[in-house]
């Protein structure tokens, strides 16, 4: 139990440290809000400064010195409210990123899932049948298609089977004909539109996962512990997935946890070919129009993430290994 | 590092100013091979047939697909007159809410649309306009003058209201006065003709409903109540429908029961729906279009790119030595290849410009005199004597400037908009050979926006200024009204740091007739004057980009019945909605929508409010 409130204490300085950071490094950047404003009013006339002044005070942005913001900024965080974001004004910062994030989440989270499950399933069974022929083929073949430029594969993905052969559509989370409810047409529309994007996420990612698990079963392999249960007579599964997966998934965990995490910062690649609604889109455009709520809300959310999900996978080592739980 | 630099490509990319084969080069020299655009051209039209049945199906409602946005995804925001920088949905402006008339840059006419008539009075203080009867809301309130003055009086009393327009001309206008129900006059205390286009060009909300929402600046009007063609029907993060007003006040118009706009976040995926034949009209830049597109449906796909936007030029500061002498600036501009830098950047959409500056919408206005000077032709040995006459003479390959240094300077541009850096890599080439060192520095959009207002560059290519008469053009290349001293940020169009007297004293000549003849008489005489001073180098006037797709709908604007422009983005798009048709049924008696009414004409000032008139 200790150990989890120690876990927790150090999230609890982490999500700090993150927040300040948050706050200190989009303001860092070149540029300020102001001549952005002033960048996108071209060609509008003379604009006055009082004009300037008024936008900047219905966009927000303050004059205040730092320290002062800064506190604003904290008090805002606890009570959950990121302002209005600049570039998308006056939607609330919250509304923006609702656009997106339902859709990044299924979108990530599946491929994530499926290529960390795969991926580890191939590893586990690669390490223990060593030298057989699936052992030979998938890691090569998997570390070859990761390589793979994922702006290259994806656009190719895309121009062959939505386009050329025509099975998949091009474009877009579901048919723009439909309208978001439980029904199975809308539901069969959302996987059919998620096939492509998550094949091409999977393609590129599963080695990674295949090698991880695979390296750290061969070690665990010749463990004594491994030796002593074969020789105890259990079951090849037993052993393989008790003994040896079991001790073998913990970094792996650790890299899932991530993972997860990073989940919400979206995929830019796969939205920009796809034409896929998500976060990531949104993420590289806060920055070009120095939309500070929007950026500091994003990465807020993808902050806290990151924190929870490695909290939740601290937790759940505390299950799967017993030394943590004695230490 | 890889990862950035791709980023930063699709970046470009994205925002259509860099084009397929440039990124098809840039991906290359990254190792990545070839892209969608690229396959897409080396394969045949063989599964074409396919891809259109599914593109059919997929506007069930017989809907025109069009867009003019580059977003992943919509926020439900349909306030025409929003803060500038904001969300807003196209459309809201020209399609929902409209204009009191619409300006035709390519035929140079204003078409009566809200208002019938309009005009100034005889000294130019007081501008009348007539509005049309028996239009409503399409919540079926009437409506009137009232809304007229409502919406102005909204801008002025909200400063970060942008308007479409209607904030410049407000700097001129004292107040808006109600005359009848269907009369209204704009008070100046400036004199400013030319602000009639401002004022027509604003489009009016409804007093019933704008006068009982809170925070106009912040309004999002969800349920748009306009007195356009078009009203909400659906919307959605990832699309978003207008359907047909069926009480439009144009009778029997428009003739497309309505309008659908998906989100496509990049090129890339609008390029697709191109070639799938998905989009019915748009305006993005193609390269190569007649192999890239055209060729996929000779009988169908069509494009039409007048040359009418404004002109693209190299800009030199005149605070900076030794560009301050003219013959030096024209020296300049004709080392340039004008006819290489259109070819190669440009894909030949466009021609050279004249010694106007002015692009093709003014053709018909330019003089003579002015636009033959001669210095934007390709001259090397002219360019080279005045250079020498200007005691810039050569040591070695590169001449010395007046600082006792090589002529040797940063030629700005915006990172990855390809047809400008392009442009600049083919300029720095042709200065060389006039012993001129351009070293071409490319900028992010904001830095480099920002060096261009402080003043803190030597020579940039940048943008044109256009507007629906010819002074936007010389009040910000040649006037003391848009000059700020180097250092001052707000200087957004006279980056050069120009200024002449005889210019500024033309300029208050023509804003105070309201006559056009007589006012492009004044314009021709500063065209004489740009052709001496040379403020800039002009290069190409912009094409403007538009395509359509007739297997739906037909009735676009095109080489052959050039009606108006193409491109989506502006007012004309009022008149081009509402002139196209389902394919294959074109209406008895079409043609391009024009709404009566007399258009400009001088008008009496109503003794009352003319009395009412401050002096100015």
């Amino acid at each position: 139990m200790s150990y989890i409130i120690r876990r927790a204490i150090f999230y609890l300085i982490a999500a700090w440290a993150s927040i300040t950071l948050n706050f200190f490094l989009p303001r860092m950047m070149p540029g300020d809000p102001g001549s952005v404003l002033l960048a996108k009013l071209r060609g509008q006339g003379d604009i006055r400064p009082e004009t300037i002044e008024a936008m900047m005070k219905a966009y927000g942005v303050s004059d205040d010195p730092l320290i002062v913001q800064y506190f604003g900024y904290m008090r805002n965080i606890l009570r959950g409210e990121f302002g209005v974001s600049t570039s998308w004004f006056p939607a609330a910062v919250s509304e923006v990123i609702r656009t997106g994030l339902i859709w990044t989440i299924i979108l990530m989270g599946t491929a994530l899932l499926i290529s960390f499950g795969i991926g580890s399933v191939l590893g586990v069974i690669g390490a223990w049948k060593r030298g057989s022929w699936m052992d030979n083929v998938t890691p090569p073949v998997f570390v070859f298609l990761g390589s793979l430029p994922y702006f290259w594969i994806a656009p190719l993905l895309l121009f062959a089977f939505a386009f050329h052969f025509n099975w998949f559509p091009a474009r877009h989370a579901y048919n723009t004909d439909l309208s978001p409810n439980f029904s199975w047409s809308f539901i069969s529309s959302v996987i059919g539109h998620m096939i492509l994007p998550v094949i091409s996420i999977v393609i590129v990612s599963i080695g990674g996962w295949l090698l991880g698990m695979r390296n750290t079963m061969i070690a665990i392999l010749s463990e004594d512990y491994v030796t002593m249960a074969e020789a105890k007579g259990l079951g090849s599964r037993r052993v393989m997935f008790g003994y040896g997966a079991r001790n073998a998934m913990l970094p792996t965990l650790t890299s899932f946890g991530m993972s997860l995490g990073f989940i919400l910062s979206g995929s830019l690649f796969t939205e920009m070919v796809f034409a896929y609604p998500g976060l990531g889109y949104l993420l590289i455009s806060s920055v070009r129009n120095l939309d500070y709520p929007l950026m500091q809300g994003l990465f807020m959310m993808i902050t806290f993430a990151v924190l929870i999900a490695n909290f939740i996978i601290d937790i759940l080592y505390v299950r799967l290994d017993p030394r943590i739980r004695e230490g | 590092m890889r990862e950035s630099k791709i980023l930063s490509i699709v970046q470009d990319f994205e925002q259509g100013k860099i084009s397929r084969r440039e990124l098809g080069k840039r991906f290359a020299v990254l190792g990545a091979g070839a892209s969608v655009a690229s396959l897409a051209v080396a394969t045949g039209s063989a599964t074409l047939g396919a891809r259109l049945v599914a593109a059919q199906s997929a506007s069930e409602k017989g809907y025109l697909t069009c867009n003019n946005e580059q977003q992943a995804t919509y926020i439900q925001n349909f306030n025409p007159l929003g803060p500038a920088g904001g969300s807003i949905r196209w459309l809201s402006q020209f399609g929902i809410y409209e204009q009191l008339f619409v300006w035709n840059a390519l035929t140079n006419t204003a078409t009566p649309w809200l208002a019938t008539s309009w005009g100034f009075n005889a000294d130019s203080s007081v501008l009348t306009f007539k509005l049309r009867e028996g239009i409503t809301w399409n919540d079926g309130e009437a409506f009137n003058a009232d809304d007229v003055v409502y919406t102005w009086k909204l801008l002025q009393s909200n400063d970060s209201l942008a308007g479409n327009g209607g904030r410049t001309a407000l700097q001129n206008i004292d107040d808006i006065v109600k005359v009848d129900d269907y009369t209204v006059q704009f008070l100046f205390h400036t004199i400013n003709t030319t602000s009639v286009y401002e004022v027509g060009g604003q489009v009016i909300v409804p007093e019933h409903i704008w006068s009982t929402v809170d925070d106009p600046v912040t309004f999002t009007n969800e349920t748009p109540v306009g007195t356009g063609a078009w009203m909400l029907d659906r919307f959605e993060a990832q699309i978003y429908e207008l359907k047909a007003n069926e009480n439009y006040w144009q009778e029997g118009r428009p003739y497309i029961p309505g309008l659908r706009m998906p989100a496509f976040p990049s090129n890339d995926s609008i390029y697709l729906a191109w070639l799938n034949g998905e989009v019915d009209w748009g305006g993005n830049f193609i390269p190569d279009i007649d192999n890239v597109y055209v060729a996929k449906d000779p009988d169908h796909f069509g494009y039409f790119f007048p040359s009418t936007g404004a002109v693209v030029a190299l800009y030199m500061n005149h605070e900076v030595a030794p560009f301050d002498d003219p013959n030096v600036r024209k020296a300049v501009s004709m080392a340039l290849d004008r006819d290489q830098i259109v070819n190669i950047a440009m894909y030949d959409y466009t021609h050279p410009a004249d010694t106007t500056g002015l692009s093709d919408a003014f053709d018909s206005v330019k003089d003579e005199e002015a636009k033959n000077a001669g210095w934007t032709t390709r001259n090397v040995d002219e360019a080279n004597r005045l250079l020498d006459e200007a005691g810039l003479t050569k040591d070695g390959d590169w001449r010395v400037g007046p600082d006792g240094n090589k002529m040797s300077y940063e030629l700005n541009v915006v990172s990855g908009w390809s047809d400008w850096v392009q442009s600049c890599e083919l300029m720095a080439g042709h200065l060389k050979e006039v012993g001129i060192e351009a070293v071409v520095t490319p900028y992010d959009y904001t830095p480099w926006f920002e060096r261009l207002s402080l003043g803190n560059f030597t020579m940039t290519i940048g943008w044109g200024f256009q507007g629906p008469t010819q002074l936007n053009h010389f009040r910000s290349l040649m006037s003391e009204r848009s000059y700020y001293p180097i250092g001052d940020n707000r200087a957004g169009e006279n980056w050069i740091r120009s200024k002449d007297a005889d210019v500024d004293a033309l300029i208050d000549q023509a804003m105070a007739v309201s006559d056009t003849e007589e006012q492009n008489a004044i314009f021709a005489q500063m065209q004489k004057r740009f052709a001496e001073l040379a403020p800039c180098a002009p290069l190409f006037p912009g094409p403007m980009w538009g395509q359509f797709n007739t297997q739906r709908f037909e009735g676009f604007p095109n080489k052959d019945d050039q009606y108006s422009e193409l491109s989506p983005w502006q007012a004309i798009l009022a008149i081009i909605l509402n002139t196209v048709y389902p394919a294959g049924s074109q209406p008895d008696g079409w043609a391009p929508a024009a709404p009566e009414g007399e258009g400009n004409v001088p008008m009496e000032a109503d003794p009352y409010t003319s009395s009412a008139t401050p002096a100015a």
